[in-house]
């Protein structure tokens, strides 16, 4: 079992985390409610694949969490690992929530049932979210403003708040978020993905678009 | 033509629906042709009354779904994607003129344009329309929804990705349903809200481009008066709950007569 406190391992991201969890209350000039201009979708972009990872020679990992990836930086590209959460809620008197989970190297998109790969990376101050559908002849490239410290990158969407970090070669995601009279602390680890970006098997066209709303 | 009230009523209705949600990947109809081919006809001053209903239409829609997203994660909010739809439906009933004007297209077909699905998206950066709705309204309009279905593919999947780890772990069965259902209505709230920002956007700018320059005249502006009301276009009376207000309602209606 998961507590809160093996969920932020390290002093810094505790004190990061506490910067995130005020700024949604601080008012997110990037709501989405409020947006007036709000999303912007880009053009198709032909070629020119936003950035290459360095290093790491081999094939490209194929999802779980088997093998041992090399270490990473922010400007790594990363594939999603395994996340354990912990859930409250302010109505219910049992006692929080913990999980942990897997992720599969595709994921099957609520909307519309197809299956879509997620990649994340840092990049000149953005949060660039990679997501693939099989099959499609372009891929989603989705940025979101992202807060450099000194260790870390803040990214604040909606009522959630990210802080992440890099421990031992992988990127972690400590989140709080809240959704109604539920609260919700995640850490998503992520491994580096090995070999080039894009992966084997994406196209090389991108659509991008900046993401000024987060889903809660 | 003609057509039965009922009859518009219910196709306006199925007709906003499908404006703002249109986007999750489904088949789509084969008579549906890439906003490229699209041929719709540049907007001119005549469009102007239109133009403004269809945007207040879209805004009445925007602020619908602004209303079901405040009720997700809610003891009695929406707990699918479909529950999120309907929520929507009861709140939009929307604007009858403007499917007056969907049904004057060159050759419409209600066994062919049966107005659940005027748009969606193709594939990735590309959107597809009822060539029904191409014809019948201007480009200032056409160029809105395109915009409007453009922005669902990437927000539907950036609300996905921040709800990943939410959706990873309530396969484990260890968190409350009642938290991992909202997740998707959540997802489809936050996407239609910013489409319709963005659509509404593109289409607010059309407007005030008209009311600055006439296409036709460009030394002159444009200027127009607004359509009649809409009979229609009103929300449905809210049934009163307790046994009395419901009498005073019923004396109300016989001393008064229907309007609330």
């Amino acid at each position: 079992m998961t507590t809160i406190s093996q969920i932020c391992p390290r002093r810094a991201a505790w004190s990061a985390l506490l910067c995130v969890l005020a700024l949604p209350a601080c008012g997110n000039s990037n709501s989405s409610h409020d947006a007036t201009g709000g999303a912007a979708s880009g053009g198709r972009n032909t070629g020119g694949a936003p950035s290459t990872a360095k290093g790491g020679a081999g094939g490209v990992s194929a999802g779980g969490t088997g093998g041992k990836s090399s270490s990473g930086d922010f400007s790594s590209v990363w594939r999603f690992e395994n996340v354990e959460v912990t859930y409250l809620d302010s109505t219910t008197p049992t006692m929080p929530k913990d999980a942990t989970a897997t992720f599969p190297s595709a994921i099957e998109v609520p909307a519309d049932g197809r299956e879509a790969e997620f990649l994340r990376q840092f990049e000149a101050d953005q949060l660039v979210t990679y997501a693939y559908y099989a099959g499609e002849s372009a891929y989603y490239r989705l940025t979101e403003t992202a807060l450099k410290t000194e260790d870390s990158y803040v990214v604040s969407s909606g009522n959630s708040g990210h802080v992440f970090t890099l421990e031992e070669g992988k990127l972690i995601d400590t989140s709080t978020s809240s959704f109604g009279s539920a609260f919700v602390i995640s850490k998503t680890t992520y491994r580096k993905l090995e070999g080039a970006f894009p992966p084997s098997g994406w196209p090389s066209q991108f659509v991008t678009h900046a993401v000024t709303g987060g889903a809660q | 033509m003609k057509r039965p009230l009922w009859s518009a009523r219910l196709a306006s209705l199925a007709l906003v629906c499908c404006v703002g949600r249109s986007a999750v990947a489904e088949t789509l109809p084969s008579h549906f042709v890439s906003s490229d081919q699209c041929m719709s006809r540049e907007c001119t001053c005549a469009d102007g009354p239109m133009m403004e209903v269809f945007l207040q239409n879209q805004q009445n829609a925007r602020n619908a779904w602004i209303s079901v997203r405040s009720e997700i994660f809610t003891a009695t909010g929406p707990q699918s994607m479909d529950d999120a739809v309907k929520l929507f439906y009861k709140r939009f009933p929307g604007d009858s003129r403007v499917n007056a004007q969907f049904m004057t297209c060159n050759g419409y077909d209600p066994n062919v344009n049966t107005l659940n699905k005027i748009a969606g998206t193709a594939s990735v950066g590309n959107a597809a329309l009822d060539p029904c709705f191409c014809d019948a309204f201007c480009k200032g309009i056409i160029d809105a929804t395109v915009d409007h279905e453009l922005t669902h593919g990437p927000t539907l999947l950036a609300g996905f990705a921040g709800m990943l780890q939410y959706k990873v772990v309530c396969k484990t069965g260890v968190l409350p349903d009642s938290f991992c259902n909202a997740l998707d209505p959540a997802i489809l709230a936050d996407s239609e809200i910013i489409s319709y920002t963005v659509g509404n956007h593109t289409l607010s700018n059309a407007i005030e481009e008209l009311r600055d320059r006439d296409p036709q005249n460009p030394q002159m502006a444009c200027t127009w008066e607004p359509l009649p009301a809409a009979s229609t276009n009103q929300l449905p009376p809210v049934q009163p709950s307790g046994f009395w207000d419901r009498v005073k309602m019923l004396a109300d209606r016989f001393l008064y007569g229907n309007a609330p």
